[in-house]
């Protein structure tokens, strides 16, 4: 049975709020889920045989393979990339609600934070524990770029972040008490910012020592406030080391990596990256590819081995938002990481042959002789490509289900 | 070979590369030969290179992911952009190629690293500039847009996006067409706007700016300058600025406002409110109140000839004479240029016409201002409340009449509003609609005066003059429907009619072997009409007649209203041979300096001058002068209305050429004037007849 749930995907531990009933155990959470319906799809769900069927198809409605007219080899390739990429979007669409709805939340809970610190504390627990229970599973689970990513800035920042450090929790196979915590410290690692006059709240490089220093204690202040709101330790720790580094050059302690939490750890490094993506003066942001790169070359040994490496085996060396220079000079957008070829993405392709919404989506990996000649900043793309391609502003994640996509021929 | 052998040999080769090299051991991953070019970019010497993995000096996650998908032999070649670390931890852009090669089974992949350095720190610098370029655009308070030359949109700004309310989605399209089309909607009056826009389209080099009302209510101030490259015009620049709340600032203070800026009088909002003040009072108390209104004669020719500053100074000085006429609690208000209101309170039609005589009284003493003195009248129309009338608009309507009325008098006096006046209104209605069917159904007639060579007796030509006999009006004489015609701009198809109608007669005559010329009369009104030159030649070029036999009477107002408009037009009218007369000539402003310029060849001194002669001195003075100043102008000079013998010889004697008037012959309807001057019957025969005088 296919059926709709209608209500916030925070109040429900499913990826989907539609998805097609396949075990006992998801009735058992529908019905603790205390609704009195839910709605349901007859079209989507496999209906007991003939006779029962209360809507029967219409003699006239396409039925048979056969009597559909003919379709060329190029008519059903273009077609198959249309749905491809259109079912692409429609789940792009999804994350997007969802990440809209989780960056509500998160201001909410900031909101909360000065006047009820304790409600502010349940608010977020509840945003990291409905991140968590969707990730939690067997399932294979993918990150998703995001077209759009609604909300303020502060809160993209955080759901961003705690989204990409949830994932690479994940990886780390955390337990699930770990993986809360992780998820409340990243929501709230810049939380002591609140306490910061506005100006020093980002750091700039012409700041004096003083402000500097007016910059750094908002780690300080974030503790402070984690107590007031009676966080856990594994989450108040994320806050209070967030900006440490594995080789001892972070602050406020200085520690090094072993003195660190992984969840930490985890957070000290997404934080950066996301950072550098998204500055606070958007003319200086990086490509996610060159963030990556500088995070390498520069940060080896600011962060812990084997955190960067998963890191970069979960974002793939061109991470999805990149856009790209193929070795046939064409342009393209880095849509999703394949993990076992990182040089090898998946990627929309911009080609001024094909109509937009039937773009190609190219798996390099089947491409033996294509690949990236190098990455560029999206104004650097010529504008017929910049059109095509319509990079993002702002680069955010979420995540998906992993979803086999047909790969239409090239 | 050896190994050690081949090792020698691509080092040697490797070493012959201008570019940092270094190769690979296939199976080992580790770096058997590097060229100093290598040692170089990397901040070492070469031999230290050697022995390395690959993946040691690998920078960049794609390196490394590489050098992996290498070892398990998923890949053997790569060209891509990267990065590479110096031992002193710096970092070098490069582009990195990778290949596999074979020699003798031996594999090797070889690194060739290309410095990107100096192309990525201009690239930087590029990067930079726009960026800063940007935020230039962004920082400015004027929406901006920038088109090529061809109008394709090249890029805009948010202020830009804002002020015209485009929709987010118009914002990421790029779709100029629907950028343009939303503008074009946008505002209130869309013909003009595209063809000021294809205006300033057409002129690349043009700099342009006005205002753009919008739908939105915005009120926009458009700026566009041509956007120049090395000298070229490449496209255009269109600032646009919001200036809806300046707009309605100052409108809100001229609201505020209730005097007139220059005398400090009470302007026209601030009489209204005194006006509903005292008909409220009038009909509580039952007291009767005056208004007036007072308008300095020719006061335009004072700006004309002073200029506006002193016109200005001449203003301020009347308001002070007319303030002292009035009791302080009266109220005297300015509502345009030389337009004065006096409100009096309880006046009656007695108190009125005092108020009235003191304000005439107080303007007939000479002006003198910067030496010069002058003299300033005024005329005066008088409503009363409640007899005239008991709302504002009302009596300023009768007293506007009535003043109007004193200027076609003769104006520097005063008029109480007459019901009469009003029934002269509606008969003008009447005549107005009356003469337009007079023209078509063919009530107008010309009728001709003769005008007559003094000192020969000869007929030189004729007076074309309009008659109109209306069959329910009965006979209108000029003097009536001139006026109103020129009032409703009528007057120009009774012009052209005149013109075709004159110019077809002289034409008959002067095809019968008869050449008369023919005088007509040109109202101001015909002669600016932009066409008026070209309707002259062709009413001659479609009768066929000579210019010369047509002469086109002008009054001396013409002339002088734009001179070098008229100049240029008589020029023209030179150019075509017809002839020209200044009419009425002595009861207008003429200026020497353009009579002398004016190609004039005849003037026509008024009847009024005439009247008196020869008893009147001053007439005769004035006569005489009139004839000296001509004939010194190589002029000739006509006089009308001579109606007596003794008229006739003043003229002669004085050294006038011509005259027309009752004496020889009124204006005669063709047939009378054909048998009074005895036209030849059958053409050909010259047939000129002296007259006596």
């Amino acid at each position: 049975m296919f059926i709709h749930l209608d209500v916030g995907w925070m109040a429900h531990p499913f990826p989907l709020s539609s998805f097609k009933i396949s075990t006992q155990d998801q009735i058992d959470t529908i019905r603790g889920l205390g609704k009195q319906r839910v709605r349901w799809s007859p079209e989507k769900s496999d209906l007991p045989p003939e006779g029962l069927d209360p809507h029967p198809a219409p003699a006239a409605g396409p039925t048979l393979p056969g009597a559909l007219p003919a379709e060329t080899d190029a008519a059903r390739a273009a077609r198959l990339r249309r749905e491809a990429l259109q079912a692409s979007r429609a789940r792009g669409a999804l994350a997007e609600r969802q990440f809209s709805e989780a960056t509500k939340a998160c201001k909410l809970t900031t909101e909360l934070v000065s006047q009820r610190p304790q409600e502010a504390r349940d608010q977020a627990e509840a945003l990291s524990r409905a991140l968590v229970d969707k990730m939690l599973g067997d399932q294979e689970i993918c990150i998703r770029l995001l077209t759009e990513a609604a909300g303020d800035k502060a809160s993209v920042h955080a759901v961003n972040v705690t989204v990409v450090s949830l994932l690479m929790g994940r990886t780390f196979g955390l337990s699930e008490d770990d993986m809360l915590d992780l998820g409340v410290g990243a929501l709230m690692h810049d939380i002591g910012k609140l306490e910061l006059p506005e100006r020093v709240r980002h750091r700039e490089e012409h700041f004096t020592t003083a402000e500097t220093q007016f910059y750094q204690e908002h780690v300080a202040h974030g503790v402070t406030i984690a107590r007031k709101m009676g966080l856990k330790p594994g989450a108040t720790l994320v806050i209070a080391q967030h900006h440490e580094h594995a080789d001892g050059s972070g602050f406020p302690l200085k520690l090094n990596s072993d003195r660190m939490s992984t969840a930490a750890r985890i957070v000290s490094l997404v934080n950066r990256y996301d950072n550098m993506c998204n500055p606070h003066v958007p003319s200086r942001a990086l490509t996610p590819h060159e963030a990556l790169s500088l995070l390498f070359a520069q940060g080896k040994n600011r962060y812990d081995t084997a955190i960067l490496g998963a890191f970069i085996r979960m974002m793939g060396v061109y991470p999805p938002g990149s856009t790209v220079q193929l070795t046939d000079d064409r342009f393209a957008l880095v849509m999703s990481v394949n993990s076992s070829r990182p040089l090898k993405p998946t990627v929309l392709v911009h080609d001024p042959k094909v109509p937009r919404d039937e773009a190609l989506l190219l798996s390099l990996e089947n491409e033996a002789h294509l690949g990236i000649r190098r990455s560029l900043k999206p104004q650097l793309l010529p504008p017929e490509a910049l059109n095509y391609l319509a990079p993002r502003q702002r680069v955010a994640y979420y995540f998906e289900p992993h979803i086999e996509v047909e790969e239409a021929p090239a | 070979m050896s190994d050690r052998d081949v090792r020698a040999v691509w080092a040697v080769l490797v070493e012959g590369l201008l570019d940092a090299v270094w190769l690979v051991d296939a199976v080992t991953q580790r770096i058997v030969a590097a060229n100093a070019a290598a040692g170089a970019l990397l901040g070492t010497d070469a031999a230290t290179l050697v022995g390395r993995t690959a993946a040691e000096l690998s920078a960049t996650p794609e390196d490394l992911a590489f050098w992996h998908e290498v070892a398990q032999g998923l890949d053997e070649a790569i060209v891509s952009e990267s990065l590479v670390r110096r031992f002193n931890g710096s970092v070098v852009p490069v582009t990195r190629r990778v290949s596999r090669v074979e020699s003798d089974g031996q594999a090797v992949y070889v690194v060739v690293f290309h410095d990107r350095s100096a192309h990525q720190a201009t690239q930087d610098e590029l990067e930079h500039r726009l960026a800063e370029l940007r935020a230039t655009l962004e920082s400015t308070a004027d929406g901006i847009l920038v088109t090529d030359l061809a109008g394709a949109i090249r890029g805009f700004n948010r202020r830009f996006a804002s002020l015209w309310n485009l929709p987010e989605e118009l914002l990421t399209q790029r779709d100029d067409a629907a950028v343009q089309a939303w503008m074009r909607r946008s505002v209130v009056d869309v013909e003009d706007y595209e063809r000021r826009l294809a205006a300033i389209q057409d002129a690349t080099l043009l700099q342009t700016s006005d205002v753009l009302s919008l739908h939105s209510g915005k009120v926009i101030e458009r700026v566009t300058l041509p956007q120049c490259s090395r000298g070229q015009p490449i496209g255009r620049v269109f600032s646009f600025r919001d200036i809806t709340e300046k707009l309605a600032a100052s409108q809100r203070i001229e609201e505020l406002s209730q005097t007139d800026t220059l005398t400090g009088l009470p302007n026209r909002r601030l009489l209204a409110d005194r006006v509903e003040f005292a008909l409220a009072m009038a009909q509580r108390n039952g007291h009767s109140f005056a208004l007036m209104v007072v308008n300095l004669d020719r006061f335009k020719h004072i700006n004309d000839t002073f200029g506006l500053g002193f016109g200005d100074r001449v203003l301020l000085e009347v308001t002070e004479r007319i303030k002292g006429c009035l009791r302080s609690l009266d109220t005297v208000a300015r509502l345009g240029s030389d337009e004065f209101v006096l409100l009096v309170h309880k006046a009656d039609a007695a108190g009125a016409e005092a108020t009235a005589r003191r304000v005439i009284h107080a303007m007939s003493r000479p002006f003198r201002l910067d030496g010069v003195e002058f003299t300033v009248t005024c005329s005066i129309g008088v409503a009363l409340c409640p007899s005239d009338g008991d709302n504002l608009d009302e009596l300023m309507r009768r007293a506007d009449a009535a003043m109007h009325r004193v200027k076609e008098l003769g104006r520097a006096s005063f008029r109480f509003h007459q019901p009469q006046a009003d029934v002269d209104a509606r008969s003008q209605m009447q005549i107005d609609h009356a003469m337009r069917q007079a023209l078509v159904s063919g009530h107008f007639r010309l009728h001709y005066q003769p005008q007559v060579e003094l000192a020969t007796g000869k007929v030189i030509g004729a007076e074309a003059l309009i008659r109109w006999r209306d069959p329910v009006l009965g006979d209108v004489a000029p003097g009536e429907f001139i006026p109103v015609a020129e009032q409703s701009g009528f007057i120009i198809a009774i012009g052209d009619w005149v013109l075709s109608q004159a110019v077809a007669q002289a034409a008959e005559w002067r095809d019968a072997g008869w050449p008369m010329p023919v005088s007509i009369n040109v109202s101001a009104l015909q002669f600016q009409q932009a066409d008026f030159i070209e309707r002259v030649s062709s009413a001659l070029r479609s009768a066929n007649l000579p210019p010369h036999l047509l002469e086109l009477e002008l009054t001396e107002s013409i002339l002088i209203h734009d001179a070098e408009d008229a100049l240029h037009r008589l020029k023209a009218l030179e150019q075509l041979g017809v002839m020209m007369a200044i009419d009425d000539f002595g009861t207008g402003y003429s200026s020497l300096a353009y009579l002398k310029r004016f190609p004039i060849g005849r003037l026509k001194i008024d009847r009024s001058f005439i009247r008196n002669l020869p008893g009147d001195a001053s007439d005769v003075a004035i006569v005489n002068a009139i004839v000296q100043l001509a004939r010194a102008m190589q002029l000739r000079v006509i006089a009308e209305g001579v109606e007596t013998e003794p008229q006739r010889q003043f003229l002669l004697d004085a050294g006038c050429h011509e005259f027309q008037g009752f004496l020889y012959s009124p204006a005669l309807d063709v047939p009378a004037f054909e048998s009074r001057l005895g036209r030849p019957g059958p053409p050909g025969q010259p047939a000129v007849r002296l007259v006596s005088g």
